[in-house]
């Protein structure tokens, strides 16, 4: 089994099964651009924008997924209905970590271009905002309400004649 | 809690996180989010996909002080007027302010220049276009310039009750790209206007889904047209300033040039749209064997829906194009009705027979699944050697007829059926494996003994509707 060593922003090492790391089109990408040799022991793909916390997390999740088949182009298809009821258990319980390590993972998938990963991520913050009043949204996420008097009144008014299609 | 917050991601994840919100329950919630946060307003105002799954829902009861709309920061992609009786300059700025993908006229009183109007500041961008129970009320207009409308693909027309009809058609000639029209009316189209219908339809060069419902542009009543004819030809030559109407003639003609008059604008329609049309369905329409053959020539025609269409011939129909996936014939009970009552003439009555002869040729069809809406649809399966299964859709009279190659009957769709008809089929089809029912059927003092006649391997029961 190809292994790789990936480096976190925090400096720590994690050798992972090659097949793995290349479920980042990030990697896959560094690996073939940057001409790092897949077979070279000393050879570490830097990750900067990933610490070592969030990037255990994401192994444990390409190591689960690896053998997932990759989506087809026409899944890509923008009137494809889109659900957020279909999370795996798996995949649900593997997402039960507190909002910041949640964000944490959303950024690091976009930043590793891994796109079952964002998927599931931005399904699960969209199924805790589904249903909530703007209130409960705020209070949820601890936003603050930055909107003038005025603007709030705008947005207010200009919802009144919106309903959702 | 550490770590970042929901606000501090970056907009196009944001963005990406709102567009799960797609179901029922997300789209309520996109409202919400516009309150929440004005970052969050601000990239739902400046997204297309979001947009889209808002409304504008534009009325003049709502509210008379409607600048904060003009002010808006958002895009709207969709848009209904309802309830509309004049066109003022806030709704035209407005409309001009937006680029509306998706507009929708509806339950309005409108005058054809207003209606030109809206349309005209909608044009740019309008990929879809919906106009029902409008009221037409004032002159025509008669205007030269073709509005162009370089993305409107979709149009539909129901339920209008004007007296300009032919300015609408006229309206939407320039809409070249347009692949879809449905059009749904319960009246007849006088003639000059189904002339423009057909002019405005013979436009749309790239069309692939033909709709057509209650259009009776030559109806049968030989008074009927002869005085309409008349009286079309004093009201047109009087009103007419751009020459057009000399192309057809108006003069009161017998029953049998009326209808070949019809079916040779319709056949010409039809011969245009050959290539490209995908889907059609035609209600009550008269149509000729030469129509028939015409639609069934089309090269990509897949799905073929005629109801109540009253054919007139006497020569069999010959089904070749082998790319028909889908055939709906059907809907006769106005037939039954009639024959019974003795009013049909024979002319019709050779016509349904020629349609049953058409059944020999059927087999030929890639069909495996038929949707059956009445008897003479159970005629046409009758010839369909590799068909698996039949799906009952509407109510109608069930024979009991063998069906040797179907192994799955489903009458579960339909409610107020006889269920001793539906007994007697399944007694004569005792090959069936899979069969879905009402669970009413289970009170018939038939069914047990029928259900002990069957080797069924999968029996379900679902309540009608």
């Amino acid at each position: 089994m190809q292994t790789i060593k990936l480096q976190s922003s925090d400096n720590e090492i994690f050798e992972c099964d090659l097949a793995v790391a290349k479920c980042s089109a990030t990697i896959r990408t560094m690996l073939e651009d940057l001409g790092i040799d897949e077979n070279s022991e000393d050879e570490v793909v830097p990750l900067p924008n990933v610490n070592s916390a969030i990037l255990r997390k994401v192994i444990q999740f390409c190591t689960y997924h690896k053998d997932d088949p990759v989506p087809s182009s026409t899944d890509d298809d923008e009137n494809k209905e889109k659900r957020t009821d279909d999370i795996t258990s798996w995949d649900a319980d593997f997402l039960k970590v507190d909002q910041g390590t949640l964000f944490e993972l959303i950024l690091a998938a976009n930043y590793l271009d891994i796109r079952s990963l964002l998927d599931v991520t931005c399904k699960t913050v969209a199924n805790m905002i589904k249903g909530k009043t703007p209130d409960e949204i705020r209070k949820t996420f601890n936003i603050k309400n930055d909107f003038t008097p005025a603007e709030e009144e705008q947005v207010r008014k200009e919802n009144t004649w919106c309903e959702e299609k | 809690m550490s770590g970042p917050k929901l606000s501090d991601l970056p907009d196009e994840i944001l963005e990406n996180i709102f567009k799960q919100l797609d179901d029922y329950y997300g789209k309520k919630t996109i409202k919400s989010l516009t309150e929440v946060f004005s970052r969050f307003n601000d990239i739902i105002s400046g997204s297309t996909d979001l947009m889209k799954l808002l409304t504008v829902y534009w009325s003049p009861k709502k509210d008379n002080d409607i600048g904060f709309m003009l002010a808006s920061k958002r895009k709207y992609q969709n848009i209904s007027i309802k309830k509309v009786e004049c066109v003022d300059e806030s709704l035209l700025t407005f409309l001009n302010k937006n680029p509306f993908a998706d507009v929708s006229i509806q339950n309005s009183s409108l005058n054809v220049q207003e209606l030109r109007d809206i349309i005209k500041a909608v044009a740019k961008n309008i990929e879809k276009l919906n106009l029902d129970e409008l009221e037409l009320s004032s002159e025509a207009e008669h205007y030269k310039d073709l509005v162009d409308f370089p993305k409107l693909e979709k149009i539909r027309i129901t339920g209008i009750e004007c007296k300009q009809m032919s300015q609408i058609f006229k309206l939407f000639r320039g809409a070249t790209n347009v692949i879809k029209f449905d059009y749904n009316d319960q009246r007849r189209l006088e003639v000059y206007e189904a002339y423009q219908f057909s002019r405005m339809v013979a436009c749309f060069d790239g069309l692939k889904n033909l709709q057509l419902h209650t259009f009776e542009p030559y109806f049968f009543n030989d008074d009927y047209f002869a005085k309409n004819a008349t009286f079309q030809l004093q009201k047109y030559s009087h009103e007419s300033t751009d020459g057009e109407y000399g192309e057809l003639d108006f003069e009161p003609m017998d029953y049998e040039e009326q209808f070949a008059n019809g079916c040779v604008h319709l056949k010409n329609f039809l011969n245009r749209q050959r290539a490209s049309l995908e889907s059609m369905r035609i209600n009550r329409f008269p149509i000729s064997s030469e129509i028939v053959d015409s639609i069934l020539a089309m090269d990509k025609l897949s799905f073929l829906a005629l109801f109540k269409c009253v054919y007139r011939t006497s020569k069999p129909i010959t089904v070749k194009n082998k790319s028909i996936k889908m055939l709906k014939i059907g809907h006769f009970h106005e037939y039954d009705e009639e024959y019974r009552e003795g009013q049909l003439d024979r002319d019709t009555e050779i016509g349904y027979t020629a349609i049953l002869s058409n059944c020999l040729n059927v087999e030929d069809l890639s069909l495996f699944n038929l949707e059956v809406t009445s008897g003479i649809s159970m005629c046409i399966a009758l010839y369909m050697k590799s068909l698996e299964s039949i799906t009952f859709v509407e109510n109608g009279s069930i024979f009991p007829m063998t069906f040797a190659s179907v192994k799955t009957m489903d009458f579960s769709v339909i409610r107020f059926m006889d269920y001793n008809d539906v007994l007697k089929l399944l007694q004569v089809n005792q090959q069936l494996k899979v069969l879905n029912l009402p669970s009413e059927v289970k009170k018939h003092p038939n069914y047990l003994p029928t259900m002990r006649m069957l080797n069924l391997e999968k029996l379900m029961f679902l309540f009608p509707f």
